[in-house]
């Protein structure tokens, strides 16, 4: 039956490896077209050097600014449960009224 | 050849039920089909950027220089993303601590 096949552990594990990969695509897809604009990459015959180092930085530094962001997470989620139960400053009414 | 109904009830080794082709053919098939979406996404992508990019005022036909211009565009998208794919992937297997060999990533000749 078709569930037997899916409880297979060697298929399950292989199922696993192939979804990290099309994750793995789903990204490069994401920062290619993310920094080819960020770069403004040429539709040139030849690309230059410091285009190609602006590609390999920004997909550098966009992963620094996620794991960067990741470890912030928590910090982030407690400050924002603390801000729900205290009434809002009057400053925020300046910005948002 | 399609499996049949029949095959796969039969067990085969390996534990659960279906024979060890249809397993293989199963995952072939979605190998297949990810690979199909993964090319569609590239040339959706590229179709879009390519044409702003040398097509900034659409008219009649599309000049020799604009087809040009798209042939070049093309060759420059896909070696960003031979670019991306690669230091993503590196940065991966550094922070993975360099284990897990093999690259996970595809890239275009």
């Amino acid at each position: 039956s078709a569930s037997s096949v899916l409880r297979d552990p060697t298929m399950q594990r292989q199922l696993l490896a192939m979804k990290q990969q099309q994750e793995f695509q789903a990204n490069v897809a994401k920062f290619t077209e993310h920094c080819w604009d960020r770069c403004d990459v040429k539709a040139t015959a030849k690309m230059e050097a410091k285009t190609s180092r602006c590609i390999a930085n920004c997909v550098e530094r966009y992963l620094d600014a996620s794991s960067r962001l990741s470890a912030d997470l928590p910090n982030l989620l407690s400050r924002m449960a603390d801000s729900r139960q205290q009434a809002p400053p009057s400053s925020a009414k300046t910005i948002w009224g | 050849s399609p499996a049949s109904m029949d095959s796969l009830s039969s067990s085969g080794v390996g534990g659960g039920g279906g024979s060890d082709s249809d397993k293989r053919q199963i995952l072939e098939q979605l190998q297949q089909q990810t690979a199909l979406n993964l090319i569609q996404s590239l040339v959706n992508t590229s179709t879009e950027k390519c044409f702003e990019k040398c097509v900034p005022s659409p008219g009649g036909e599309l000049a020799t220089s604009e087809q040009k211009c798209v042939s070049m565009c093309l060759d420059r998208y896909v070696e960003t993303w031979n670019i991306v794919s690669k230091v993503y992937g590196s940065r991966i297997a550094r922070e993975s601590g360099g284990g897990g060999g093999g690259s996970s990533g595809i890239s275009f000749q």
